[in-house]
Formats: structure tokens, C-alpha cells, sequence
């Protein structure tokens, strides 16, 4: 199973939505799809919420939003999985590579203050970045409040463009 | 199974209770036909299906230029194999 997943985010000229929603993923196929999209440059939308992703799992998928400079994600969904305070800072650390990402789900997790800190300078340093959704974390209000303030403030600046 | 509508865009099989060999029978038309407008396949909610059995159609798209499949939906489906059964 990880090397179709391998195959086809590497090798797919076409896919550019991938939905994997409630499929019992864990810490071999998120590494697959991690190692799939070292080489991809077209997938604009991942969709893996309800899974059993941890911080096991997302090494891979880091490397290539470090590495890969034309990654086209768009919409990542990474809700209700088990990402815990530090998987959301390392997965943020590399999704401050990808240009053109628009909106981020990591609706109920257990992300907190680290998480919170780097989402917030994220969102002021990637003014793509339109909405991101993280209620059911442990993430302050505060943070909370300036991480959507921003994103707003995201928002206005693309429509006047 | 034969392909027969080179016209067909969005393939929609969530729920249906397919099987394995359904999805060995999709995956020998991806392979063997010239020319597909496939651009959606959702194959959501079939639990009967194995991983190994995904995993046999997912290889039929890869270097296969003749089925342009730019969204690929699999939810609901166990997708993870089991380490227990594996062995």
C-alpha cells in the first residue's frame, strides 16, 4: 500500500485532490505520502482527517515541504488525528515553504502553545494563508483570536489584489 | 469489464459494496485502454475491499497517461495494512 502511494503522488501527471478521510492511516502510509510528494508538483488538496496521524508519521511529509520548492498544496485537512503540540510545530516548521497554501485544518487535536506561537507568525509571514481552523486544540484565545484577526487581514489583502 | 464511454468524467462507486475483484477489474480497464476522460473516481465507503486490493488500482494509475484522474476519493475505507494479518 505505501508504494502505490508512493507511485502515484510521485509519478501522477493528473491528481490534483486526494481524499483519505477515515481510512485507518497511520505512521507507514503518512510516511508514503510524505515520500510521494518529494516529487510532486501537483496535488492542491490532502484530505486526511480522521486518522491515526502522529508525530511518528509526519517526518517524511516535513522533509518534502522543506525540500521540495514546487510543492502546489493548497488545502491540507490534518483534523482529528493524534497530532500532539510538537507535531504541529514541526509540521508548521515546513509548511512555511509552501507559497501558495491557503487553508489548514487541524481541527481537534491536541495542539498548544508552541504550535499556537509558530501558527501565528506563520500567518503574518504566508499571506496566502486564509483560514485555519483549530478549535478543539489547546491553543490560548489570545493566540487563537490573532491567528484569525490576521487571516482576515490575509483575506482583505487578497481581494484587493 | 469493458469501457465502453470515452465521454464518462466522474465515476462515482462510494457505498456500493464492492469487492476486491472490482477494483482488480477497474484497474485492468485503466491499464489496457488508450484513452479514458475519467477525471473523478470515488470509491468512499466500501469496507469490503482490502488495502491490497486499493493498492493494485492506485499502481494502475501510475505512468498511465490515459486515464487523467485529478481527484481520487477513498474515504471510509481501511485503508492501513494490518500488521497482524500481514505477517
Amino acid at each position: 500500500m505505501a508504494k502505490a502511494f508512493i507511485g502515484v503522488l510521485s509519478c501522477s501527471k493528473f491528481l490534483t485532490q486526494l481524499s483519505l478521510a477515515n481510512c485507518g492511516i497511520g505512521k507507514d502510509i503518512m510516511l508514503a505520502i510524505g515520500e510521494g510528494l518529494f516529487k510532486n508538483n501537483k496535488l492542491q488538496q490532502l484530505n486526511v482527517r480522521g486518522n491515526r496521524i502522529k508525530l511518528n508519521g509526519i517526518k517524511e511529509f516535513v522533509r518534502s515541504c522543506f525540500q521540495n520548492s514546487k510543492l502546489a498544496l493548497k488545502s491540507i485537512d490534518f483534523s482529528q488525528n493524534q497530532l500532539c503540540d510538537e507535531s504541529g510545530y514541526l509540521l508548521c516548521k515546513g509548511l512555511k515553504f509552501i507559497n501558495g497554501l491557503e487553508t489548514i485544518n487541524f481541527r481537534s487535536n491536541t495542539l498548544a502553545e508552541e504550535s499556537g506561537d509558530i501558527l501565528s507568525i506563520l500567518v503574518k509571514e504566508n499571506r496566502s494563508l486564509l483560514k485555519i481552523n483549530l478549535e478543539l486544540n489547546l491553543i490560548k484565545p489570545q493566540v487563537l483570536s490573532e491567528i484569525e484577526k490576521q487571516c482576515k487581514q490575509n483575506r482583505l489583502d487578497q481581494e484587493k489584489l | 469489464m469493458k469501457a465502453n464511454n470515452s465521454v464518462l468524467q466522474e465515476l462515482n462507486l462510494s457505498d456500493n459494496q464492492l469487492v476486491d475483484k472490482n477494483l482488480e477489474d477497474l484497474a485492468q480497464v485503466f491499464k489496457c485502454e488508450r484513452k479514458l476522460s475519467l477525471t473523478t473516481l470515488n470509491l468512499a465507503s466500501n469496507p469490503k475491499c482490502k488495502p491490497m486490493a486499493f493498492a493494485t488500482l492506485m499502481s494502475s494509475l501510475v505512468n498511465n497517461n490515459s486515464v487523467p484522474i485529478s481527484r481520487l476519493v477513498l474515504n471510509n475505507n481501511d485503508l492501513e495494512v494490518s500488521k497482524k494479518t500481514h505477517s
